[in-house]
């Protein structure tokens, strides 16, 4: 046999058998600790959990076994995080496109949220309606109910990126929304979050309202998060609020100043990262913050802060934390996904134990109550949070609306 | 467990064909390699019905030296009619039926769901095979049990075809011979082209296809309906001929030769002659146990037209469960008649490039029946097709699947080019340019093997016939 048809046969062996003997080698790799499995690439930003298949005979007679012992196969390769990264590399570069599902490539290719465009492109103000007039009696409950122990409850409505920016929605996903829907809808939920007497703080119309005093945008073109100065004017207005309500200064509102970085970081290389490519996409300088603000006048307390709610409140509760009275911040991410102390922060995020969270949810001074304009009045954490309240402390009556008869 | 799968690339096929290569040279060695893998190959995806298979198989062998008894190759050919349609048709046939009580005002049947396994029709085909050659002469019984379980189990074809009747396979399975390291460098570079067609072509047209028809056909524009069913015509053809490719790959590896089944379709300038190249296998399965039975060519004109259109109506019920299939293999047939009539005639009359488009609209039509999810939504869509002012949705085609589509369409269309084969067999055979092939064949295969790890599932269209 010549030397072309040996290298052909030694070529076929390779590409057949190098990819099984990498896997043999990473699965006798991670059984001897302290050895981690092979990585020929960076871990993925994302990636959930494989499942552990469990094998049983009803299982194996049903094929379910099969399937999952089939796709958890592939990701102990250590090929996996390389082949991952290469083909969203290549999405990316000679597409325009990208390889993870839930992102979209908007116009300028900004990166924006799926499930954000979808909301946005689907606003109906009168399908938003009864879940509005549903949600906020309750609100008013929970408000309160902390406000009968003493405590301060405070509803705070962050933008969402898609929504402060509609012209970055890319035009081959139809927005069939009408626009009085989509400018319209949060107006009609202020309004009646007013007729509930709900303590609310609007960053939505603050943020729009400050972008004209900025020389740059306050969504990162990777990240879906507002950036540190859009969540620090944020900070500012919740501090206020919290002030007037509890009639003391000890949340004094920051001063805030800025200056601009050539390599953005995480958060705000948020969805950048989830892309999973081989090298990050290049992104413009953005802002970041430096706060300063006085001890108040009569002396910094003690104060412990809870805050239910989504990401967006994870810069205000640091900048909150780094005032000058230091407060104790405890963050429950969507009630039951993550519990985050401020400090040291989300790069010590834990998971919710229910009895902690149960026990020092009651415990906070003072209460925030976040949802983002995407799910305001439709969360799924509000109504877990709303159902714990109910059985702890019972909550009092609900109001009545009257019927909220002008449309904004 | 499917071919570019991460647990058959990584684990199944190394370990088998280690074995194989230790093993081949040894009597009995191919078979005793092939025929355990090939049993937990079928065991490992369908768990429940490998029993099923292996007393039918019991049966077949036992008929299959008797045949010369009356009645036993009826039998025999009956028994696996019999598992087909039960496993495969009773939903169809009693939900049918259940129209027909309700409308008599009769209460339905209600009978359950069985769960279609992989490849039954591939395999039941086959096993039909294995008695009528017996009974014709073709072939002898197969000398032991063990050699007939590998005919039908043999894992490169199990799932999804070719059709490989029991005397094409007969004198490879009985004198196997030593698998030679060129047919194995052979097998895995057609196992490569299939993998690579299949991840890299096949998976972004399906998904193209799928959003068009995912959208209510009636809010289709035309344009939309045209794009979905172009995009379905290069699916499936990708889909099919590059498991196909990996099949006969992958026996050639193991020293099997299984014959071709697609022979550049789309340059067909015919519908008779599309069926000469389009899953070779089945349509002269069709010919050799369905037609010829039935009278041939050897009959009166009327039976030859009313045959020829209830072998493709038979063709199309085996595709599936549904009256589309149906739909679709009547429509075949139609048109293999209307070519005895005179259609071919019309069309020999033409420009070869002027037929092959011709051609090329009924296929697309007969593709827009078989996808749609019903006759109604077959209807609506070629409505649409045929209204080229008609507005409706835009489904937008995403980068990916436009390249796709220019590769799968070039691919499929390029023969039709004149001198094309004389250059394609000019660059073949200037080492230079084998070379070149052959490389850029080898990285588009790590490519494809990269993607096929970061993809989710996404199945053959073909393995649930």
């Amino acid at each position: 046999m010549g030397m072309r048809r040996w290298l052909d046969l030694a070529i076929g062996l390779v590409a057949i058998l190098a990819p099984a003997g990498l896997l043999l080698a990473d699965t006798v790799a991670s059984a001897i600790p302290p050895y981690h499995h092979i990585k020929i690439a960076p871990g993925l930003v994302g990636a959930a959990l494989p499942i552990d298949p469990a094998p049983s005979i009803a299982r194996v007679l049903d094929g379910k076994f099969q399937g999952e012992y089939a796709r958890l196969i592939g990701t102990l390769t250590p090929l996996y995080p390389l082949a991952v990264r290469a083909k969203n590399q290549v999405l990316w570069s000679v597409f325009g496109m990208p390889g993870v599902p839930g992102i979209v490539v908007g116009r300028g290719r900004s990166l924006l949220e799926r499930e954000y465009v979808d909301e946005y492109c689907s606003r109906n103000r009168a399908a938003f309606r009864p879940l509005a007039m549903a949600w906020a009696p309750k609100l008013r409950q929970m408000q309160d109910a902390y406000e009968q122990h003493g405590k301060t409850f405070l509803y705070v409505i962050t933008p969402s990126k898609v929504a402060q920016n509609p012209g970055l929605v890319p035009p081959n996903i139809p927005c069939a929304a009408a626009s009085a829907d989509r400018d319209g809808i949060l107006p009609l939920w202020l309004q009646i979050l007013a007729a509930a007497g709900v303590h609310t703080v609007d960053t939505v119309t603050m943020l729009r309202a400050a972008q004209v005093k900025y020389p740059f945008q306050m969504y990162p073109r990777g990240g879906t998060h507002w950036n540190s100065v859009g969540a620090a004017l944020a900070t500012r207005e919740i501090a206020a609020a919290l002030s007037r309500l509890r009639g003391d200064g000890v949340l004094p509102a920051p001063d805030i100043v800025w200056a601009m970085k050539p390599h953005p970081v995480w958060p705000d290389i948020d969805l950048d990262q989830l892309l999973n490519l081989m090298a990050m996409p290049r992104s413009d300088p953005v802002p970041y913050v430096s706060l300063s603000a006085k001890a108040p006048f009569g002396g910094c307390r003690a104060l412990r802060i809870g805050i239910v709610g989504g990401s967006f409140m994870n810069r205000p509760a640091e900048d909150l934390a780094l005032g000058p009275c230091a407060p104790q911040i405890e963050e429950w991410q969507y009630w039951s996904a993550y519990d985050i102390n401020w400090p040291p922060g989300v790069d010590a995020k834990t998971g919710v134990d229910p009895a902690e969270r149960d026990a020092r949810v009651l415990d906070a001074d003072v209460m925030i109550y976040e949802e983002n304009e995407q799910l305001m009045a439709r969360s799924r954490h509000g109504p877990d949070f709303y159902s714990f309240l109910k059985q702890q402390w019972g909550l009092p009556d609900a109001i009545t609306l009257a019927a909220v008869k002008n449309d904004p | 467990m499917l071919f570019y799968e991460p647990l058959f690339l990584l684990v199944f096929l190394p370990v088998v064909f280690a074995a194989f290569l230790l093993l081949h040279r040894y009597s009995g060695g191919r078979l005793w390699v092939l025929l355990p893998a090939s049993v937990f190959f079928y065991l490992w995806s369908e768990p429940l019905f490998v029993p099923v298979v292996l007393a039918s198989c019991a049966l077949d062998y036992v008929l299959g030296r008797r045949l010369q008894r009356r009645g036993l190759l009826a039998l025999g050919i009956a028994a696996n009619v019999a598992m087909l349609v039960v496993y495969k048709y009773t939903g169809f046939l009693t939900d049918n039926l259940d129209v027909i009580l309700g409308a008599l005002g009769m209460a339905p049947i209600h009978a359950g769901r069985i769960a279609l396994p992989i490849g039954v029709s591939f395999i039941v085909f086959e096993k039909i095979t294995y008695l009528v050659d017996i009974h014709r002469g073709r072939s002898n019984p197969a000398p032991n049990f063990r050699t007939y379980l590998l005919y039908v189990f043999l894992f490169p074809k199990l799932l999804a075809g070719p059709i490989i009747k029991y005397h094409e396979l007969e004198a490879q399975l009985l004198t196997p011979g030593h698998t030679r390291l060129a047919d194995m460098a052979t097998g895995f570079r057609r196992f490569m082209l299939g993998a690579v067609k299949k991840t890299l072509l096949a998976d972004p047209l399906a998904t193209g296809a799928d959003a068009v028809f995912a959208v209510p056909a009636a809010a289709l524009s035309s344009g939309a309906a045209w794009w979905g069913v172009g995009l379905f015509t290069l699916q499936i053809y990708l889909d099919f001929s590059a498991y196909s490719d990996m099949a006969i790959g992958l026996a050639r590896m193991f020293g099997f030769r299984l014959r071709e089944n697609f022979n550049r379709p789309y340059i067909s300038c015919s519908i008779t002659e599309f069926w000469r190249r389009w899953h070779i296998s089945l349509s002269t399965w069709i010919r050799d146990y369905l037609y010829i039975p039935l009278g041939g060519n050897r009959v009166a004109p009327w039976r030859i037209y009313l045959n020829l259109w209830v072998c493709f109506l038979a063709s199309g019920l085996w595709h599936g469960a549904a009256w589309t299939y149906v739909g679709w293999g009547a429509y075949n047939g139609l048109f293999l008649v209307l070519d005895r009539l005179f259609l071919l005639r019309w069309l020999d009359r033409m420009p070869r490039v002027l037929a092959n488009g011709v051609t090329l609209l009924v296929i697309m039509a007969g593709w827009a029946i078989f996808r749609a999810g019903s006759l109604e939504q077959a209807w609506t869509l070629l409505t649409a097709m045929v209204h080229p002012g008609q507005m409706g949705l835009l489904v937008w085609p995403t980068p990916d699947v436009v390249a796709a589509a220019t590769v799968a369409a070039i691919l499929s269309l390029l023969p039709r080019g004149p001198g094309f084969d004389r250059f394609a067999h000019g660059v073949i055979a200037w080492p230079a340019g084998l070379f070149a092939i052959r490389l850029a064949l080898s990285l588009l295969f790590v490519v494809a093997v990269l993607k096929a790890l970061a993809d989710p599932f996404k199945p053959f269209l073909y393995f649930r016939f």
